[in-house]
């Protein structure tokens, strides 16, 4: 048979539930904001009944108990929300690059290098109109330097554009080592709160939300232990597991899209990293297609103007520079040593305009206008100008197609985050309603309390009269 | 759907932000005109605007090499056409000598009228053209093609020919070979000369008064064929500065915008941004809290 004061036990249990469930709502509250934060709901339960015999069998209910606190988390909208950051993660790092890349090439427009190769070819046209007029040589000259710089300078410019791909990869591989030290160590923590039957509701969110971060880095596995700790593998490679940290190795290459160490060689199938790697190679492809202008424009205009005489007779001269350098022995090749001949470069009147030395012999300069408009067949048979317009084209394509990505990504991310924060984000009207009825709850026990305590000392007066 | 506040709020954020950023789009080509301000906006579109350009360009190089072709085709038909007034001089001296009335002094004086005929010939085949080229020198256009040795003209240029590009596959020669039309003139006023001071009046009627006439023709021809020339270069340069302009609107076609079409979809991308900042304003400040007293 219960004691007198069994119901005082159950109104002050039922006070310090409810004033549970009001500090979870607060909790909840102040965490709003809070990135990665689920929300959590304090669970309670009825304590077990007591029996006893009062003429027959009467059950009596024993108050009430918060059970657990819980989050409340979908762990496959968790795990879908990871491979969507990856894919955008790659999609965000490779328009990036390309955007960068796509300014440099001023174009469409009139300053680019589509526009100097035209205006180069147009002033062996009007030189070839007035082959002995020595500003018609002048234009030439100041023509192809402009040409040469423009190739060049835009060869440049991709080289500092891969350079700073490169830093961002460098940025990338010590994030990525940061988030797997941040994980190891919540784990670490998870695993001993664990140990003692509690349940780290708030270090699992945060582990979880580094988690989401790295995942944007790398293409990532997950593996979620027994003991409340979740290892992390990109592919083959071992970033998180329960010996804790691993050092994440920081020699790669874009090329063939790996991190290697000591150990072995890893492949980086998506992510930020993997978006750096693709954006890199595709700089270096831009870069192939000029040194292939830049070659091809050297070799075609020198074998013509080298059958040319000059004005002081002179023969077998190259147009654009192709001295080896000495020293170290180089071949003049590619866009980045791509410049006039010396001789050009110092004097424009060492332009061959003609074969015969004649004044008026404009032949050479004539079959070097045509040369706009000939097919070459180390340009994939197009002309000098197709050949560059095709590589706009290119990186146009190239960066509309990682935007257009980067666009589909990062709505499905957003996709994915709504259904994340319908089932855990924090709804302040939710907390509020909730806390007028865990109050009121409160109020009530606190009432009940009071009449016990007034029917208690209702009969204690009564014998003492 | 269970909509927590941060959703509710992010929804917002992101709501007003590409409201805002479709309405600076929509500015941004209403004020630059441009639909096409970098390859991605349209790849296909930059690639034939590339192409369109480079032609453009290339087409006023042509117009500029079609207006030196003029010049030295101007310079070449007024020397020819004044060779010509001389010849037709030398004719009616040919004629008015060839009169039996006429005595040996009067004849003699007519044949200084003929050398002097002769320098000014020299002259013309020794001019220069609108930047000082020798016009009818071949391609030795920096050194005077003709001399006087004697009694004959000497013709030290060459057979060669200037061409000038009018066109992507076409080129035109701008000069006249002097040569023939110079050396047979300057023959036959010398001959007409040498007779006059001989007194061979027959020979004059016999045969100076007829070559002088054919010496004319073919001065008269070469004038037409430049002529003809001078025609074919109008047509081309009518033809360019009608492709230029037909290049011109093939590039505003692809590059710029249409104007009423962005100004319309400017109006549309403000509209939705009020839309988007009404939204927020008025679901911001709705919450259970207004309706709860603490």
């Amino acid at each position: 048979m219960p004691g007198s004061f069994q119901a005082i036990n159950t109104a002050s249990q039922a006070l310090r539930a409810f004033q549970r469930e009001l500090d979870v709502t607060g909790h909840n509250i102040a965490n709003v904001d809070t990135p990665g934060y689920s929300r959590q709901v304090a669970t309670l339960q009825s304590f077990n009944p007591t029996t006893f015999q009062d003429g027959h069998a009467i059950t009596l209910g024993g108050g009430v108990a918060v059970s657990a606190v819980n989050r409340v988390r979908d762990m496959f909208l968790q795990a879908r929300r990871q491979s969507a950051s990856a894919d955008l993660g790659q999609s965000t790092a490779m328009q990036d690059g390309l955007s960068r890349v796509e300014a440099t090439l001023q174009e469409p427009g009139g300053s680019g290098i589509a526009d100097s190769i035209t205006k180069f070819f147009n002033s062996w046209s009007s030189l070839s109109a007035s082959p002995n007029d020595p500003t018609s040589k002048s234009q030439v000259q100041a023509a192809g330097q402009t040409l040469a710089d423009k190739v060049r300078g835009e060869y440049l410019a991709l080289d500092d554009q891969k350079a700073q791909q490169s830093s961002l990869v460098t940025n990338a591989i010590q994030g990525i080592q940061s988030q797997v030290n941040t994980i190891a160590k919540l784990n670490d923590q998870i695993r001993q709160e664990k140990a003692i039957g509690a349940e780290p509701n708030d270090l699992m969110d945060q582990r979880d939300q580094a988690v989401q971060t790295l995942s944007g880095m790398a293409d990532i596995q997950t593996q979620a232990a027994p003991d409340g700790s979740v290892n992390i593998y990109m592919n083959q490679l071992t970033l998180v597991d329960s010996g804790g940290a691993r050092t994440v190795p920081n020699t790669w290459d874009a090329t063939t899209g790996t991190l290697s160490d000591a150990n072995g060689t890893y492949e980086v199938r998506s992510g930020q990293l993997k978006g750096l790697f693709d954006s890199i190679n595709k700089i270096k492809s831009y870069q192939t297609n000029l040194d292939n202008l830049a070659n091809n424009l050297r070799t075609q205009v020198n074998a013509i103007h080298q059958t040319g005489v000059n004005s002081a007779g002179g023969t077998g001269l190259s147009f654009f520079n192709d001295v080896p350098v000495t020293n170290p022995v180089t071949p003049q090749t590619g866009a980045i040593n791509f410049d006039l001949d010396p001789g050009v470069k110092a004097n424009a009147q060492t332009i061959a305009a003609g074969q015969s030395g004649n004044a008026s012999d404009g032949s050479i300069a004539l079959a070097l206008s045509k040369l706009r408009d000939t097919n070459i067949g180390n340009l994939n048979q197009r002309s000098f100008n197709e050949y560059f317009s095709d590589l706009v084209g290119q990186v146009g394509t190239d960066v509309s197609t990682a935007k257009a990505s980067m666009d589909t990504q990062t709505s499905v991310a957003q996709q994915i985050d709504s259904q994340i924060q319908s089932v855990s984000g924090v709804s302040l009207d939710d907390e509020m309603s909730n806390m007028l009825r865990f109050q009121r709850s409160y109020q009530a026990a606190a009432k009940a309390l009071s009449i016990f305590d007034q029917t208690t000392s209702d009969l204690i007066n009564m014998l003492n009269r | 759907m269970r909509i927590s506040t941060n959703y509710q709020f992010n929804s917002y954020t992101q709501g007003i932000d590409g409201a805002a950023q479709r309405v600076f789009e929509a500015q941004m080509r209403v004020q630059s005109g441009k639909r096409i301000t970098k390859p991605s906006d349209d790849p296909v579109g930059t690639t034939s605007s590339l192409a369109m350009r480079a032609a453009q360009t290339s087409i006023q190089q042509y117009s500029k090499n079609l207006t030196t072709a003029k010049g030295t085709l101007g310079y070449s038909e007024t020397s020819l056409s004044d060779a010509n007034d001389l010849l037709t001089q030398g004719y009616q001296i040919a004629v008015q000598g060839a009169n039996s009335s006429n005595s040996q002094e009067a004849r003699s004086a007519l044949a200084q009228e003929v050398t002097s005929l002769q320098n000014r010939l020299v002259d013309m085949a020794n001019a220069q053209g609108p930047k000082g080229d020798y016009l009818f020198a071949g391609q030795k256009t920096d050194a005077k093609p003709f001399t006087v040795t004697g009694n004959t003209l000497t013709y030290n240029g060459d057979g060669n020919n200037v061409v000038v590009e009018t066109g992507a596959n076409s080129s035109m020669v701008t000069n006249t070979q002097g040569s023939p039309t110079f050396s047979d003139a300057y023959d036959r006023l010398e001959s007409l000369k040498q007779n006059l001071l001989n007194g061979s009046i027959g020979s004059i009627s016999a045969n100076d008064i007829g070559n002088l006439q054919k010496s004319r023709d073919l001065m008269t021809q070469e004038r037409g064929v430049i002529g003809t020339k001078m025609q074919a270069l109008q047509d081309l340069d009518t033809q360019n500065t009608r492709r230029i302009d037909d290049l011109t609107s093939g590039i505003s076609d692809i590059e710029d915008v249409d104007m009423s079409q962005a100004i319309t979809d400017y109006n549309l991308a403000n509209t939705a941004y009020q839309a988007a900042l009404t939204v927020a304003s008025q679901g911001t400040k709705l919450s259970l809290m207004n309706f709860i007293s603490g």
